[in-house]
């Protein structure tokens, strides 16, 4: 007959990974059931007691359960066990990828735009006024999600973390505080500009999927 | 993972193969048929496996379904349509080292 868990034998093991760290429902619920796998496995072809497979299970893991933070690509004051942070870092260097391809592109663009109409200068700065808030109001509708759809997630985290360092920016520019230097007579220094304003945009737009995500785990999770 | 070097390269290609052969696979499940396939030669460690599963789903290669099972949730992995034309692709790559391999290691020269 195989050997299962009990409900008792499952809590102890989420218990533990939540002490180390592992505290999101969509990593820790993958976790949780290769462990227990593990230690039924042990249970039942080592005949090894509950604890010692237990102890065995999570020296397998102990790598991955280190804390780790990264300055560059999530935060210097974010620590995380090194499963959840390698994602992290994963998504971050891929974002950033993508965001820099789109905006050269979309540079290349409306430089060519601009060469070829004057007036289009003025539908470029409050274009890009515009798209500061159309972002901003995505990040508040974002942060209402996650914070409604109450089930923690890497995603979400992720989303909140990300859009917190960037919020003021966008706030900035859509009230005309920081100014849009893309008037400047020297060319190079209205590409410089014109690339910096679409890049942290893009960087906003392109962070929506997080949101996305989130709510189809939370849906997930409940219905399972 | 015995002689990790070597087996590096092709871990993604195994994972792929294994969804294409049996539909939807769970985490463990996978290092057990590894295991099993290879007569314990090959070890899938947590550490590869999971980075791997995650950037394949997040490639759009593969697609999950979380269920409860037991007492508790388990997420499945599926190759998406991309994902079943990528394993062709990679399985032939992977055909062409070995041959490529074998003529090295094995040279059958005539003079």
């Amino acid at each position: 007959m195989r050997i299962k868990l009990s409900d008792i034998e499952i809590t102890d093991i989420e218990e533990t990974l939540k002490m180390n760290g592992v505290v999101y429902e969509d990593i820790k619920s993958e976790l949780v059931d290769h462990i227990a796998s593990q230690i039924e496995s042990s249970l039942e072809n080592e005949n090894l007691p509950y604890e010692k497979a237990f102890k065995n299970a999570f020296v397998n893991w102990k790598k991955e359960l280190q804390f780790r933070s990264n300055g560059i690509w999530v935060s210097r004051n974010v620590a995380a066990p090194k499963i959840i942070m390698d994602r992290w870092v994963a998504y971050s260097k891929r974002h950033f990828l993508y965001t820099m391809v789109l905006s050269a592109l979309f540079t290349c663009l409306i430089g060519i735009t601009m060469m070829k109409y004057n007036d289009s200068l003025y539908l470029l700065k409050y274009g890009i006024r515009l798209f500061c808030m159309l972002n901003l109001g995505l990040v508040i509708v974002g942060r209402i999600l996650i914070w409604k759809y109450t089930v923690n997630t890497s995603v979400g985290f992720l989303f909140k973390r990300r859009s917190l360092m960037v919020f003021f920016m966008p706030l900035m520019i859509s009230f005309g505080l920081f100014r849009l230097n893309i008037f400047d007579r020297d060319l190079d220094i209205r590409y410089v500009m014109t690339f910096f304003f679409l890049a942290l945009n893009i960087y906003f737009v392109m962070d929506y999927p997080l949101v996305l995500k989130h709510i189809r785990l939370n849906k997930e999770l409940a219905v399972s | 993972m015995k002689n990790s070097q070597l087996y590096k390269g092709s871990l993604i290609t195994i994972i792929m193969k294994l969804l294409e052969e049996n539909g939807r696979m769970y985490g463990y499940e996978i290092t057990q048929k590894v295991k099993l396939i290879t007569q314990g030669e090959l070890n899938i460690t947590e550490g590869a496996l999971y980075p791997a599963l995650h950037k394949l789903e997040s490639d759009g290669l593969l697609d999950v379904e979380m269920e409860k099972v037991d007492n508790r949730m388990r997420k499945y992995y599926k190759l998406t349509e991309k994902g079943t034309l990528e394993t062709v692709s990679l399985l032939s790559e992977l055909q062409d080292f070995i041959k490529n391999m074998q003529s090295l290691v094995q040279p059958n020269l005539e003079f």
